[in-house]
């Protein structure tokens, strides 16, 4: 019983602040002989502490029949295992004073713990115990299943970026397997089997695979210790083959279109872009600011502010392994049909091609950049993701410490290539979400 | 080496957190500052908050249009111009709106405080709603309004408050074409007027915070003399609320998924029984964990999440549990929302599940005091609401005081079923 393993003192704390800013220095890091990574950064401004989990495993690990099955674990490593069983993992953590969530992306699936810092040991314990001795039943599949379907129609029904995003990157990748949605077709869904849930879990979950990040009110040599008391014994089976497939370049303009009872067209452009940690990202990621980040931007000071064409736009940059997408995004304003608003963008796009951008305005998303660095950066789960984030794609934390300095590196000319090479008519996706009366 | 698993390590539960004070400053003006000075970034947030929300409105929609039109222009400086300010040294400005207040909100690196600060101000002092700006606003609100309408959870929530306080009332009043077409710039302007620009105001400061912080924020919002006048509470008739309790179906025949809302008119943080329904709700709908969570969505899978809140405002509060469930699941997920509530109101709580919920809350709350904004906004609530200073200070020691038979009392008093408004969205 649960009331049996919990040995409750009371204690009084007070809230502290550290004063000072971490560096690289001030990260631990260590290997487990299996091949688990731990990265580990004291904070102690408060009396709780993270565990971040960054599993090497996504959509992009799928083929078509399993798609969704790296979400669907996202869900199913909290149905139980060896010592604790179905749900124990919330109770157990929740009893504790925890909390846990999860995320899955088109690459990784991270497993995010939160606790009191004496609930540290009862965290490893958990975690060692699902990755080991996962328990996939087929009663909590079939539950699980439906939970999944649920999702994925709260999703397409509350979100037409959804919609319309599904059908772009399909149709932008038509052999690389970032053309699968995160949370799978429908179809999928209802037909993996409990076969393919096995196979998927024994490929992927291997403690080669994974990084772990622990920052907060614990030490480095706690950390260590329970890692080799719980994580080590844990066997490797194996690193995972790797995404063999490489998506062609794209040569032509592909369009999409499809409809549901919206009032205004939504479009969405996708531009093929390099990997994250590729030489161009800082100037990307620059240029992704330059459009759309605040009323001053250019599409946002365009179509939103100075007319009233889109009613919102934003833009997103996918993270990736592999080369992914640039997206722009924007919702027309009234009247306004989605051929309109398209060559509005362009427009745009193409001026900022021909002319780039000044010092004065490339300073201006630098310190956008700065602002948003500090902020993620105030808090432990800002920096364990961050941390985890850049040790994963950029294949090293401390590049993360690096940012701001190759912010500040990127010229205009930098913009003003990146902006050529890769928004291009050739390497450009367009899609349409049409009202249905329009057809 | 073999590890026996089955025995987890002894851990401590925290009892209570002492949250960071806040220091409070007299401007020259007279205005009051609140510092909450730590953190290791160099970043601060300033907040001007005024008594400016809908409860202040004598038109509806006139408070948000008032505050959303500081940025369209001032007296020195066009839209763009203010947009391009705030944005050149990458600061965010925030205009944020509630039922009961206003704010102008910054984000900003320590260092550009003094930039910033003019801009704030006249913002606040100078803002001249423009034709243009005014007819872009109005666009945009429609805009975003007409694609939140498509969205069943959207409807479904407006919907529901509307049903609790009557569409009259502050917090029950939504967003409607109508209210939006039709509003006059000249009452955004009264109510700018009135309870913005000519009202005083509270200033709260978070963050990386020296005396040349302090000294700039003086320089600035602390010179403006404001009239004698100061914005009251005005007691207004929001109009009578209807008592049926008959739910609501709003069919969407081409929807999927059906949104569901129940709950109820309930109290403000003042309230005896405020902490002990904390409790009460996070067992039923408050956390992963919860009664609702375990059955409806792990148990019958019939949901991706479902939650229940106790909401507090200013002069009222209410209690809703709100989910997304597939049309054919409606009824079904109703009836054991139902039946859930009835076993929390005639079977106690077990004492292993009571802990865990206490524990849980627990450490939550430690959780939520990260950096100096999260200190800033409990300190906010205390401030606003006129909470003793030690209120969040008592909130752990409070949960855990919280027994099993309260718990029982507390959903028969406050959750009684034939008091609930039902509302769903999509169709049953």
């Amino acid at each position: 019983m649960l009331k049996k393993l919990v040995i409750i003192c009371l204690f009084c704390i007070s809230y502290c602040a550290l004063q000072a800013q971490s560096s690289p220095e001030d990260v631990k890091t260590f290997t487990l002989p299996n091949g688990m990574k731990f990265l580990v950064l004291e904070d102690h401004s408060i009396p709780t502490a993270n565990m971040y989990l960054f599993w090497k495993v996504g959509a992009r690990n799928e083929v078509h029949g399993i798609t969704g099955l790296s979400h669907f674990f996202e869900h199913m490593m909290f149905n139980g295992a060896k010592t604790y069983g179905p749900k124990q993992f919330d109770r157990v953590m929740e009893a504790s004073g925890g909390s846990n969530n999860a995320y899955t992306t088109e690459n990784v699936t991270v497993y995010t713990d939160w606790f009191q810092k004496d609930a540290l040991e009862t965290i490893f314990k958990l975690e060692s115990d699902r990755i080991e001795n996962l328990s996939i039943d087929s009663a909590m599949v079939e539950s699980e299943r439906g939970v999944v379907l649920s999702e994925r129609s709260t999703g397409l029904e509350n979100s037409n970026y959804r919609v319309i995003s599904e059908l772009v990157k399909a149709t932008a990748f038509q052999e690389h397997p970032y053309m699968f949605p995160v949370i799978g077709f429908e179809s999928d869904i209802k037909s993996w089997t409990q076969q393919d849930l096995e196979n998927y879990f024994k490929t992927y979950y291997s403690p080669n695979n994974a990084t772990v990040v622990v920052v907060g009110d614990v030490t480095v040599e706690q950390v260590r210790q329970l890692a080799n008391q719980y994580m080590a014994p844990i066997p490797t089976r194996g690193m995972p083959p790797k995404v063999r497939t490489v998506e062609p370049p794209q040569n032509g303009e592909r369009r999409v279109v499809t409809y549901k009872d919206i009032t205004t067209p939504n479009i969405l452009l996708a531009y093929h872009t390099p990997e994250t940690g590729h030489e161009d990202y800082y100037a990307l990621d620059l240029l992704n600011n330059l459009l759309t980040s605040g009323n001053s931007s250019h599409l946002v000071k365009s179509l939103v502010m100075d007319t009233t064409l889109a009613s919102q736009g934003f833009r997103f940059m996918g993270d990736g392994f592999d080369p992914n997408l640039f997206y722009i995004y924007g919702i027309a304003g009234d009247g306004v049909s989605a051929e309109t608003l398209e060559k509005a963008i362009l427009a745009q796009i193409d001026a900022l091609i021909k002319n780039g951008v000044d010092e004065r305005e490339l300073q201006k998303v630098k310190n956008q950049k700065l602002m948003e660095f500090y902020r993620t950066m105030q808090t432990i789960n800002g920096k364990a993701n961050s941390l985890g984030t850049y040790e994963v794609f950029f294949g090293d934390y401390r590049r993360l410490y690096d940012a701001p300095k190759l912010y500040e590196e990127v010229t205009p000319d930098d913009i003003k290539r990146v902006a050529a090479r890769y928004f291009t008519a050739r390497n450009r996706t367009v899609g349409y979400l049409l009202p249905e009366k329009s057809e | 080496m073999s590890i026996d698993r089955t025995i987890a390590p002894p851990f401590r539960v925290i009892e209570r957190i002492h949250l960071p004070p806040v220091e409070t400053i007299t401007l020259k003006n007279g205005l009051p500052l609140h510092l909450v000075n730590s953190g290791e970034q160099p970043v601060v947030r300033l907040e001007c908050i005024f008594e400016a929300g809908a409860w202040y409105e004598t038109t509806p929609g006139a408070s948000y249009f008032a505050l959303k039109m500081l940025s369209e222009g001032t007296a020195s400086h066009t839209s763009a111009e203010i947009s391009e300010a705030f944005d050149r040294v990458g600061a965010f400005l925030e205009l944020s709106h509630t039922s009961d207040r206003a704010s102008v909100v910054v984000y900003c690196l320590s260092r550009f405080l003094p930039v910033v600060l003019p801009l704030v101000q006249e913002l606040i002092a100078e803002a001249t709603f423009p034709d243009k700006g005014w007819d872009d606003l109005r666009n945009i609100t429609l805009q975003n309004h007409r694609v939140n309408w498509e969205k069943n959870a959207y409807r479904a929530t407006g919907r529901f408050r509307e049903q609790l306080f009557g569409s009259g009332h502050p917090y029950g009043r939504t967003q409607t074409e109508e209210r939006i077409t039709t509003l006059e710039k000249e009452k955004a302007i009264e109510h700018y007027r009135a309870h913005i620009c000519n009202s005083r105001y509270r200033i709260l400061l978070a963050g990386k915070i020296g005396e040349d912080e302090i000294r700039a924020v003086d320089t600035t919002l602390g010179q403006r003399v404001f009239p004698d006048s100061n914005s009251e509470s005005v007691h207004l008739d929001f109009g009578a609320v209807s008592d049926s309790r008959e739910p609501v179906l709003i069919d969407r025949p081409d929807s999927i998924q059906s949104s569901i809302r129940l709950g109820k008119r309930l109290f403000t943080r003042h309230h005896p029984d405020y902490f002990k329904m904390l409790v009460t709700n996070e067992i039923l709908g408050g956390y992963f964990g919860s009664r609702l969570m375990k059955n409806i969505r792990e148990e019958k899978g019939l949901t991706y999440g479902i939650s229940s809140r106790v909401n507090t405002l200013w002069h009222e509060g209410y209690f809703m549990i709100g989910t997304d469930v597939k049309k054919e699941f409606t009824q079904q997920t109703l009836d054991e929302i139902r039946k859930e509530i009835e076993i929390l109101q005639t079977v106690p709580v077990g004492k292993e599940e009571l802990q865990t919920v206490k524990n849980f809350m627990a450490g939550e709350f430690a959780g939520s005091l990260n950096t100096a904004f999260d200190v800033a906004d409990r300190q906010k609530i205390l401030i606003l609401e006129d909470l003793p200073a030690d209120f969040f200070d008592r909130y752990i020691e409070q949960i855990h005081a919280t027994s099993a038979q309260e718990v029982m009392e507390l959903a028969q008093k406050h959750l009684a079923l034939d008091s609930l408004s039902e509302v769903v969205v999509g169709g049953k």
